[in-house]
């Protein structure tokens, strides 16, 4: 079966209706959600493309029960994760998601194989450290600590942190924002392994319109609402894209 | 090891300066506080078990003459369980190489039999032998400060007569703990010595054969101090009892009490406020710091650490640096706690001065730190953990600035741009720029806490020797003498004025409140003993009522006008009723004082003497010391310059050692705090300046801003740190007041200059350290992480 047939059939894992979100801003109000429906199911390859400012962060932050929309509703399976306490919400992040960052939020302080056993020590059936870090490329350099890095290095160790776990859900936000062009077409080389190989349901938010060509479905954001969802029949290889 | 445990050693690691200098404050917090009070405990320890151990005596009696029988009497006084009469006299010594004069008090014990009261410790040597004559038994400060062993000889004035003993022991005595001339306040060593002979030898030479003119008691159980006195007062009467006294007003029990008790206070309230302010400032320094850990709280929450792990991960984290400053701040403590009570065994005469480290008192001082410590950390991690990790982990919301104070009053055009960016940032976050105040203020009032000592010692020594006590050398009579007594003294070579005055031993009262003093008749003209008005004013001796210092018209609650009841504490124990007619303002001794006529008119007698003033020319003064001591009826000479010397180097190298601790200790806490404020600022703003120096400004204008913000909270919290500290030494000094001696609140300009100045030269030093991490910045580096 394709991933393409998979993810077609498939259940969805992520169920979000009429979700809102305003922030302050110090004195300035906010709407960065307007009313967001998003089913994400699982298997696929999901590009959430939008402008700076769209809204599509704060989404992806919600999705990870990083933070609490400020009405609608977002479960999970079945766990309602708008009405979840702290507590759950941890749980959830602990057992189920994992996150890619911009800036990769490393500990500075740990090894590369340290920052994924940060994940690995509280993880219930997890990969080895080493494990997570040869699937990323990074066998050789497992003993380097951030600052002795590339920012590619950097963002792989992040995404070897975030599956180690053995995530359900893989989320990133720019992952590769901060990233040169070559560099960043590896990182996303290898956030796709990670959904082909492991079958990890993976949402990428970006502003970046070329990354839409290897998702299998985009999803474009603006003005904190969903434009429009296109399905890709067409996927493109990483290193097909250029931008 | 887990990853996070990882963490936590390589963050401590990282922030090693940073939590160097929070250990330090944390040390120097917990090492004042143990060892002081360790000192204390073990003073206080040391005291109680010598006391209960020598069976230290309840009440003391001096007397004219009584016969032996009188014993029987006093022993069956209800509430007397024991009485030992005893021979004391006061005696000259002449020693070949002191040209000064050399008192001693002889004790004449009855020797052979075990001693139930008032045991003596032998040092050396042995007790007097019955069998043997001029046997003599030496304290041990004296023969330690003449390096007397047993078998050499010591050369005495008995009642007149020389006569050469032998010193065959040197003790120690729980009466004698510590040693005091009567009516000085100094104990001096070098000039004076306790002596216990047979009782005999010394009855024989005064003529008290079968006799004794001195007693002591001990109480039962149970009984009444007060009545069981007064009713030894009733028996000796009749033979000149002079007015028992219980321990309270026992010369070296007395001054150890209040010693103990200014040590009491140095020990507790000291302490306590540097430990208040090492864990206040350990508070906010350590919450800052957890504060600038913001985004690694957030990631460590996003990978799914709870937010109980992540604060457990900072505890652990402020846990390790309270201990690593507990551990060195307790040995620190039981360091300088075990030289500070050796430093008392100078003029303490404790058998065994031993040095107890109390286990609870580092207990108390470590969770006083670490709760503290605690929770500041926990109210930061709390505050960084209840933001969803999402806002946490965006950069901080652009902070809401607006146009300062300064600015809306219309002076924005006197500030340029930089000097509005500190401004405001100082004008947003006022809480945090007060809370760096005010640790500045409390780090600057312990400062002045710590050094106004020397200063106050300085000037109560100048105005007691300078000013009220003008002459060089006071001579005591055997017996009362007739005016013309201060004539003979005149002739003697190198003397130039002699003041003459009586020193009468009463008991003052005031409804039920009484105070044993002496009142020294002064002549009307005194120039040599100078009463003087709280400005320093010489104030004339009124020409009749009692003048009183300020302590004992405290004590009786009386001033200026009111009467109080004088009674003779010698002969016939008359009493009379004295009005007030002064107050005056002395800082050191008790005594009150009247008109030498008016004196004598109360009692309806003529002027007589005990003593006199001298001035003597300092290049004769051996040679008249040595005439002075030659002259029929004088009983000793006692020259101002060795009671100043002895003040010098004993009573005030405590307070001095003391302070000197305090302001090392004080002047560490500022540079802990200081310093840790300029690293937490410059990682606050890290980024801000990083991006100033994009812009093009200089290193030394973006340093120039953060000094600025740096040294604010410096000129806000000095002022009113050194009125703090003014009010801290005003409480203290009064709190610690001993009745014989007081400080004056006094805290000179050094005082103060110098504290500010340690705070300025703390702040620069960090400030230059920070300003070298801000020439090393790297500024694409900062721009473009995020951590």
């Amino acid at each position: 079966m394709s991933p393409f047939e998979r993810w077609s059939v498939a259940e969805p894992v992520l169920v979000a209706r009429g979700l809102e979100k305003i922030y302050r801003m110090g004195d300035v109000e906010v709407r960065a959600l307007r009313g967001v429906d998003l089913d994400i199911v699982s298997g696929e390859f999901l590009v959430l493309l939008g402008p700076s400012g769209s809204g599509k962060s704060t989404l992806l932050n919600i999705l990870g029960g990083l933070d609490a929309p400020s009405s609608g509703t977002i479960f999970y399976r079945d766990h309602d994760l708008s009405k979840a306490d702290d507590r759950a919400l941890t749980r959830y992040r602990r057992e189920h998601v994992g996150f890619v960052f911009q800036f990769y939020n490393l500990v500075p302080s740990l090894t590369a194989r340290e920052n994924v056993a940060l994940v690995t020590d509280i993880a219930d059936k997890p990969m080895s450290p080493e494990e997570a870090l040869a699937l990323v490329g990074l066998g050789a350099r497992m003993d380097h600590f951030p600052s002795q890095m590339s920012g590619g290095e950097q963002q792989r160790v992040a995404i070897a942190r975030a599956i180690a776990k053995r995530p359900e859900l893989l989320l990133c936000d720019e992952p590769t924002g901060a990233l040169d062009y070559e560099t960043g077409k590896l990182v996303l080389d290898v956030i796709l392994r990670v959904n082909t190989e492991l079958g990890t349901t993976v949402a990428v938010i970006t502003h970046n319109a070329a990354i839409a060509g290897m998702a299998s479905r985009v999803v474009r954001f603006s003005g904190g609402q969903v434009a429009s969802v296109e399905t890709n029949e067409h996927r493109l290889a990483p290193s097909e894209l250029s931008w | 090891m887990k990853a996070l445990d990882r963490k936590l050693l390589r963050d401590a690691w990282r922030l090693r300066a940073q939590a160097l200098s929070i250990a330090l404050v944390c040390a120097c917090g917990i090492g004042i506080f143990v060892s002081m009070m360790t000192t204390y405990a073990s003073l206080l320890g040391t005291q109680r078990e010598y006391y209960e151990e020598s069976r230290f005596s309840d009440v003391f009696a001096s007397l004219i003459r009584a016969p032996l029988a009188v014993e029987a009497r006093l022993r069956a006084i209800p509430g007397v369980s024991e009485v030992e009469p005893r021979v004391v006299e006061d005696i000259t010594l002449d020693l070949a190489d002191v040209p000064e004069p050399v008192t001693a008090r002889v004790v004449g014990v009855v020797p052979g039999i075990a001693r139930s009261m008032n045991a003596l410790h032998l040092r050396n040597g042995r007790m007097v032998d019955p069998t043997s004559h001029h046997e003599v038994v030496v304290s041990e400060a004296f023969a330690r400060s003449h390096r007397l062993q047993p078998g050499d000889p010591l050369v005495a004035q008995l009642n007149g007569r020389r006569q050469t003993l032998t010193v065959v022991g040197v003790a120690l005595s729980p009466e004698y703990v510590y040693v005091l001339r009567p009516g000085e306040f100094i104990p001096d060593d070098f000039h004076y010595a306790i002596l216990w002979m047979d009782r005999r030898e010394v009855a024989a030479a005064y003529g008290l054969e079968g006799a004794f003119n001195d007693v002591v008691l001990m109480l039962a159980r149970g009984a009444r101090e007060r009545e069981t006195i007064e009713e030894v007062d009733r028996v000796l009467g009749p033979y000149g009892g002079l007015g028992a006294i219980g321990r309270d007003d026992q010369a070296s029990y007395m001054f150890i009490k209040n010693e103990l008790k200014q040590l009491e206070i140095m020990a507790t309230a000291i302490p306590a406020i540097f430990l208040c302010v090492a864990a206040f400032l350990i508070n906010v320094v350590l919450g800052r710091l957890v504060a600038t850990e913001r985004t690694h709280i957030a990631t460590l929450k996003a990978l799914g650490y709870s937010s109980a792990r992540v604060a457990l991960h900072y505890l652990e984290l402020v846990a390790t640096i309270v201990f690593v400053g507990a551990a060195s701040g307790g040995a620190l403590g039981a360091w300088l706690g075990r030289a500070m009570t050796f430093l008392y065994r100078q003029y303490f005469r404790f058998p065994v001065l031993a040095y107890r480290f109390d286990a609870w008192i580092m207990i108390v001082a470590t969770l006083v730190t670490l709760v503290a410590a605690v929770s500041g950390t926990l109210s930061a991690v709390h505050t960084a953990t209840v933001m969803s990790p999402a806002e946490a982990m965006q950069p901080p919301a652009p902070p809401t600035y607006r146009r300062t104070l300064l600015e809306r009053v219309g002076l924005g055009r006197v500030l340029s741009a930089r000097a509005r960016l500190v401004a405001r940032d100082i004008e947003r976050r006022p809480f945090r720029t007060l809370m760096s105040a005010v640790g500045i203020a409390l780090a600057c009032a312990i400062l002045v806490i710590g050094a106004f000592w020397r200063g106050a010692i300085d000037y109560a020594m100048s105005v007691q020797f300078n000013l009220t006590q003008r002459e060089d050398a006071t001579v005591t009579f055997t017996k009362e003498m007739p005016r013309a007594a201060g004539l003979e003294l005149a002739h003697v070579r190198g003397v130039s004025r002699v003041e003459p005055f009586d020193a009468l031993p009463v008991k003052l009262r005031r409804g039920h409140v009484e105070r044993r003093t002496v009142v020294l008749g002064l002549p009307s003209d005194s120039a040599l003993h100078v009463l003087l008005d709280p400005d320093l004013r010489t104030i004339a001796v009124p020409p009749r009522g009692l003048v009183l210092g300020k302590r004992v018209a405290e004590k009786l609650s009386v001033g200026v006008g009111d009467v109080v009841e004088l009674e003779e504490l010698s002969g016939k124990r008359r009493k009379r009723e004295v009005p007030v007619a002064a107050v005056v303002d002395e800082l050191f001794g008790n005594q009150a004082y009247m008109e030498l006529s008016a004196l004598a008119r109360l009692f309806g007698e003529s002027e007589t003497l005990t003593a006199a003033y001298l001035t003597i020319d300092r290049e004769r003064e051996s040679e008249a010391v040595l005439a002075l001591k030659k002259l029929p009826g004088v009983a000793g000479v006692t020259l101002k310059r060795l009671a100043i010397t002895s003040f010098r180097e004993e009573s005030a190298k405590s307070m001095l050692t003391m302070a000197v601790i305090l302001t090392v200790f004080a002047s560490v806490l500022v540079v802990g705090v200081v310093y840790n404020g300029a690293r937490i600022l410059f990682t606050e703003r890290e980024r801000e300046l990083a991006s100033l120096r994009v812009l093009g400004f200089t290193g030394g204008e973006v340093s120039a801003m953060l000094l600025g913000e740096l040294f604010v909270p410096v000129a806000i919290g000095v002022p009113p740190g050194l009125m703090l500290g003014y009010l801290g030494a005003v409480a203290l000094t009064r709190a610690m007041s001993p009745d014989a001696f007081s400080l004056p609140v006094v805290v000179t300009s050094a005082t103060y200059s110098s504290s500010a100045i340690v705070v300025l030269v703390a702040a620069l030093a960090s400030a230059l350290a920070v300003r070298s991490r801000l020439d090393r910045l790297d500024l694409v580096g900062v721009l473009k992480t995020r951590d």
